[in-house]
């Protein structure tokens, strides 16, 4: 087996083992880091504008925010589990009046623990009270949320609704 | 991050590249033999923990000697050779022939026990010397290994393929006119290679079901079974493997309801120069209890001439989108990355894939019109694939990384890099599989328009659901999804994305919004746009294919009584008990079965014995510690009841009969399962294969069947000279 730049012998790199105990219990001590998510419940508004009529949507999101701590040997930054249910938003048809309905709920999010963070996430919305194709169409909700960084929790947050505009 | 940035200093590049090349001599000398993981283990290359040293010069991870800054040293980025994305088509799948008659077509015809007729073996086999002999058939000899049902149900087509290494394919066969495949000349050879302007992949790099491009097709119905000759043509040396990838194989069928000895045993494997015949009977779960006189039409096969064969079993068990790969124990991520994995599609009554007969049992879901089944004109198979080559081009792994996984630099759709797709105004149905060894998807499309999901692993939904990105694709998930391109004009494109980053094969890094995914602005060169929808035309037919409300509701599992549960808690730091020296194998991953002790993997130890005939709940726990797990149970599909402990936790797409259950960071999930109609040794392991390699997996078999199977299997020991058996190294209690 030819070794590049690798000089150690076999011999010299068991020792490293012994010097190493350290680094290995600490990485067979329980990695387990759970914690229970929390709820929040976030407004939301805000017009999807688009054919065949504009909507516009109001009602509380309903955010689950987990957080996950790396307890293995880099100990990554925490991040958090972001769950989004929109069932609580719905919309109105600008020019019918019609109802529409928000969906994509159960839709997760991994996202690195900072004390603000802004989370934009596409959901379908179809008129009616399912979602259902071909007249489903897209909304993007933007929401601007605070965490507690020892918990992970959502302390406090806001969501604007608006009709996608990427370059496809 | 766990590639270099392009702009890093020729200096880290070197650096980087040395530290690669130590690492691939280790991973060679293991793959070869010349050195065992215990050898590893006490020369300190791998830590107790299954870690690799944090040695300057080896390991990834550790932090430049000249550099400051708290970034790892990373891997150098693969060579793009000035290739631009979206600049060649991407290649339908090779469809498998299929030939009639197994018995007849197949030299030697296949047989219910094993073939153990002798041939001379080469030499160059391990452990072989010059006048040994050895069985033709790699799988286990005797009535335990014979195919169940073979004389009931025995097989219709034969498909015959090979591994083998990288050539050119001259048969290649897309299933479709060259209109309907990008405008790939399909007479013209396919090379081995991920573009046009790459090099091509050497026959050591590059290990492919018949060694070609692009990826194969296997295509079944129900009620016909197929007898799967697979041979083994990989170099009759061990050391020629091009730096990774062990030329012992199991092809696992994946998740295919069949007996355990055609399920891709992982020590059930076989020689270069040697056969394994694996037969598929295609039939519907409850065959032996449930409409077992064949009356009902949801229970059934297209016929050929627009009609239905009635077949026994539960309709609402029908499965469609499998896929298969090796399965070779401790070294499944190294064969399945290097090519080793193709997709099998199974037709039904209700998923025909024709989507204009309206008989009342057909979905009609997107397909085609001109065949009977099976049609393939707005069906498509998706294989995603992150990929690493070295500066030759040539693929490259790194094993290295036990404790996480391995993620590479570049993404492919069907093998080939980045490519575009040519598609009508109308509905089309995406077979989308995570093929890669540790990395999860998140699909979006690039206008966050919506689709509809109408399938999750191998199963039809019970009703579809309409997303406007998936959920997250576990390693080896399946998401069957329909796009309609009639909203598009002709001239317009519109992409596939992936939203999620990594940093490590532990878990997704984090969740880009769409429009941070298009920016390009993400340290992972696997975000972003990875398939280009170009809308040509209008369709030359009027699209007729439905997604109906409701597809295919779970079987009701509420009558029948629960025998028992159990509990699998999945985590890192685990024992190892046994010290068989085939059969046992020791790394930092490890399963702890009903309270017990997380342990490594040992095929040789039965952990579960579930009683022929009944019905069990199973909760799966992450251990924690920032992974997630993508846990596979091999043979019965299950039903989440739980998530964390509530059904309210399930989402709607995770609501049908799945194959593999994301834990999620610190989470769990509770499922029930049947176990009937056939017996033997099976599986449960993480599909993060660089896990799964490590001792994340465990036997568990089916009990009390009968003859001839079970109390418990001795375990097969594979040799050229023929396979041994011999006792199980452990029993665990109360299985």
């Amino acid at each position: 087996m030819k070794m590049h730049r690798l000089l150690t012998t076999p011999v010299a790199l068991s020792l490293f083992v012994v010097v190493l105990s350290g680094l290995v219990l600490w990485a067979g001590t329980p990695a387990r880091a759970a914690f229970a998510p929390t709820i929040a419940l976030i407004p939301v508004s805000g017009i999807v504008s688009g054919q065949p009529e504009s909507v516009k949507f109001s009602g509380q999101a309903q955010i689950s925010s987990e957080l996950v701590l790396d307890t293995s040997k880099f100990n990554t930054p925490p991040a958090v589990i972001l769950t989004v249910d929109l069932s609580g938003v719905s919309g109105t048809g600008s020019s019918t009046g019609a109802k529409y309905t928000a969906g994509g709920n159960g839709t997760s999010v991994y996202r690195r623990l900072v004390s603000a963070d802004t989370v934009e996430i596409a959901f379908p919305f179809s008129r009616g009270g399912t979602i259902s194709m071909p007249s489903a169409r897209s909304g993007v909700a933007s929401f601007a949320l605070s965490f507690d960084l020892n918990t992970g929790a959502i302390t406090k947050g806001t969501a604007t609704v608006a009709a996608p505009s990427f370059a496809g | 991050m766990f590639f270099l940035s392009e702009k890093s200093s020729k200096r880290r590049i070197r650096e980087a590249e040395n530290a690669r090349r130590n690492r691939l001599e280790i991973i060679k000398a293991l793959a070869d033999g010349q050195v065992s993981r215990r050898d590893l283990f006490k020369w300190g290359l791998f830590t107790a923990g299954g870690l690799l040293l944090w040695k300057h010069g080896l390991n990834p991870f550790v932090r430049s000697a000249y550099a400051d800054s708290s970034i790892p040293t990373g891997l150098p980025r693969s060579p793009l050779f000035g290739v631009q994305a979206f600049t060649q088509p991407m290649p339908r799948f090779d469809v498998l022939p299929r030939n009639p008659n197994p018995f007849t077509f197949l030299t030697p015809a296949p047989t219910k026990e094993a073939n153990t007729t002798q041939q001379l073996l080469n030499p160059a086999l391990e452990g072989v010397t010059p006048g040994d002999t050895g069985p033709i058939e790699g799988r286990p000899p005797g009535p335990i290994w014979a195919h169940q049902k073979f004389d009931t149900l025995p097989p219709q087509i034969a498909v015959e393929i090979s591994t083998e290494g990288a050539k050119a394919n001259t048969v290649y066969n897309p299933g479709v006119p060259s209109s309907l495949n990008s405008g790939i000349d399909s007479t013209q050879p396919f090379p081995p290679r991920f573009h046009p302007n790459l090099p091509d992949q050497g026959p050591l790099a590059l290990w492919t079901f018949n060694g070609t491009l692009p990826p194969k097709l296997l295509i079944g119905r129900y009620g016909e079974g197929i007898l799967n000759r697979h041979h083994n043509k990989l170099p009759f040396d061990v050391t020629q493997n091009g730096g990774f990838g062990r030329h012992t194989l199991s092809t696992h069928e994946h998740n295919g309801h069949h007996g355990a000895e055609n399920d891709g045993f992982t020590g059930a494997f076989f020689f270069p120069g040697q056969f394994y015949d694996y037969h598929y009977p295609i039939v519907l779960a409850g065959i032996n209890s449930i409409n077992t006189g064949a009356t009902d039409p949801r229970a059934g096969s297209p016929n050929g001439s627009g009609g239905i064969t009635k077949v026994p079993g539960d309709w609402h068990e029908t499965m469609s989108t499998h896929w298969f790969h090796d399965h070779m124990f401790s070294f499944t991520a190294q064969n399945v990355y290097k090519g080793d994995a193709g997709m099998f599609n199974i037709y039904s009554a209700l998923d025909r894939g024709n989507e204009a007969i309206n008989d009342g049992v057909n979905l009609r879901l997107p397909s085609g019109t001109a065949k009977d089944f099976g049609n393939l004109d707005y069906d498509v198979n998706l294989m995603l694939a992150d990929k690493a080559w070295d500066a030759n081009g040539q693929l490259a792994f790194d094993i290295f990384d036990t404790e996480d996984g391995f993620v590479a630099d570049v993404m492919t759709v069907n093998l080939v890099y980045r490519p575009f797709f040519e598609v009508e105004r109308r509905k089309y149905r995406f077979r989308i599989l995570n093929g890669a060894v540790s990395r999860f998807f998140k699909i979006s499309l690039s206008d966050a328009s919506p689709m509809i999901q109408i399938a999750n692993d191998g199963n039809l939904l019970p009703s579809p659901v309409v997303i406007t990105q998936t959920d997250q694709l576990g390693i080896a998930e399946r998401y069957d999804v329909v796009i309609d391109f009639s909203r598009y004009s002709v001239g317009q494109t519109v992409s596939m994305v992936n939203l999620l980053a990594h940093e490590d094969g532990k878990m997704p890094s984090n969740t880009l919004s769409l429009s941070q995914a298009l920016a390009g602005s993400s340290s992972d060169p696997c975000v972003g746009k990875f398939l280009e929808f170009r809308i040509v035309r209008d369709p030359a037919q009027p699209d007729v294919s439905q997604v109906p409300a409701v597809m295919i509701p779970n079987p009701d599992l509420s009558a029948i009584p629960v025998s028992r549960t159990r509990t699998f808690v999945f985590g890192d730091s685990a024992d190892q008990t046994t010290n068989d020296p085939v059969t046992s194998f020791r790394g930092p991953w490890g399963i702890g079965t009903n309270g017990g002790d997380k342990l490594n993997a040992d095929f040789g130890r039965v952990s579960a014995a579930p009683k022929f005939g009944t019905r069990e709940i199973w909760t799966l726990q992450n251990d924690g510690g920032g992974w997630d797990h993508p846990i596979h149970i091999h043979f019965e599909e299950g039903q989440i009841l739980k998530r964390n402990g509530s059904a309210n936790n399930v989402p709607a797409w995770e609501k049908g009969r799945k194959d593999v259950y994301r834990l999620r960071p610190d989470g769990s999930v509770t499922l029930t399962m049947q176990f009937r109609d056939f017996g033997g040794m099976f599986m449960e392991h993480c599909h993060n294969t660089v896990h799964e390699d490590n001792a994340m997996l465990l036997r568990w078999e089916i009990d009390d069947g009968g003859t001839p199977f079970l109390r418990p299997l001795p375990t097969p020991i594979p040799r050229p000279q023929g396979v041994t058996f011999e006792a199980p190294t452990e029993v665990l209690n109360n299985i």
